[in-house]
């Protein structure tokens, strides 16, 4: 600590180790949400499963046993695979 | 009477559950509205001694459940203020001793006599937090802007969201000068990681510990920061807009050039 260091620290409190934890909090906490938020309860999957279905069968015939769905996780990011196979267009109503 | 019922929760314990419960009870009290705060904590009751009336409990929630008194019977009318109650927790069951249902009824029941029912919610998300949040109209969480109440605050929103239940934000024991020299995430930092509604900001406030220690809740002294921070967040709840203050500002002049000037020096050191 030089002796202009220690006259700002005496003036305004603010030394040279101080500040800016908070970003380092940030992004700890950043982190460690998108891992928690990644952990879905299996009535959470059962219910958007069956919800997919159903958005889906409006438009399309599918073959709902034929659903796979998978919660791809990364260390920043998630996303959510969806395959459903199409049998044909429902025609318009 | 159709009151509303508000549970306050944050997941993580020794955040300010009780003292929030215990204050906005006081300030909505004092508004004219007629308010029952109840205890949830079966097992571990303290909202009575925060409010300093541990001395005159004779029955408590789970004697009203159980059938063992009335409601009327067990609720404590607060010596300062007329239209404030508590009804207090049991202190020797455990939390299985009051049912998801049980606890629905009680809130109805609570809803005929009273505008506003506050639920203190015991920490954790097991038995006890499903109980205080199974008859609320909405939530408040409360949590301190640290990495760890506010991991535990993140779940609990995701369960009351799962439940549909409203809930709104309180950061608790903020710093301003931490804040201000970035050792402290400020409101803006809270609000972007939880991605909910603000109700308000209580600053750090030893005025807490001294009416604490007293029985005699902060807000109903006028001069504590933290009393002042109550009565907003007490005003927007009965629908006024009361804008929140900045907490987080550079602070004056000079400790805005000190900052420049430190930070100048020290990409150079």
């Amino acid at each position: 600590m030089t002796v202009f260091g220690e006259i700002l620290r005496k003036w305004f409190g603010k030394g040279m180790d101080d500040g800016d934890s908070k970003s380092v909090a940030k992004d700890r906490l950043r982190l460690v949400l998108v891992h928690d938020r990644s952990m879905l309860p299996p009535e959470t999957l059962d219910a958007l499963r069956a919800d997919l279905i159903e958005v889906v069968s409006r438009y399309f015939e599918v073959d709902r046993t034929m659903l796979s769905m998978d919660v791809h996780r990364t260390r920043e990011s998630w996303a959510l695979m969806v395959n459903l196979p199409l049998r044909r267009a429902r025609s318009a109503s | 009477m159709d009151g509303r019922t508000i549970v306050v929760t944050s997941g993580k314990g020794g955040v300010g559950k009780t003292t929030v419960t215990a204050n906005l009870g006081s300030v909505l009290a004092q508004s004219g509205c007629k308010v029952c705060v109840v205890d949830a904590d079966i097992g571990l009751r303290n909202l009575d001694v925060v409010l300093g009336l541990e001395n005159r409990i004779v029955y408590h929630l789970v004697d009203v459940i159980s059938g063992r008194c009335r409601l009327k019977q067990a609720l404590i009318r607060d010596k300062r203020n007329e239209n404030l109650y508590l009804l207090p927790a049991s202190q020797s069951d455990d939390k299985n001793a009051v049912a998801p249902e049980q606890m629905k009824q009680l809130c109805h029941d609570l809803k005929k006599e009273f505008d506003y029912i506050l639920i203190d919610c015991p920490a954790g998300i097991e038995q006890g937090f499903r109980n205080a949040t199974v008859g609320a109209d909405q939530a408040i969480i409360v949590t301190t802007p640290e990495v760890s109440a506010i991991r535990d605050a993140d779940r609990v929103i995701g369960l009351l969201q799962a439940q549909q239940i409203d809930t709104q934000l309180i950061i608790n024991r903020l710093n301003p000068d931490l804040v201000r020299r970035g050792d402290m995430l400020d409101q803006q930092d809270v609000i972007d990681i939880l991605a909910i509604e603000l109700l308000g900001i209580v600053p750090e406030d030893q005025g807490i510990v001294v009416s604490t220690n007293k029985g005699n809740p902060a807000a109903f002294n006028d001069d504590y920061e933290a009393s002042k921070a109550f009565w907003r967040i007490g005003r927007r709840l009965r629908g006024e807009i009361v804008p929140i203050p900045n907490f987080s500002g550079n602070g004056n002049l000079w400790a805005r050039l000190g900052k420049k000037l430190s930070e100048t020096f020290r990409r150079r050191g």
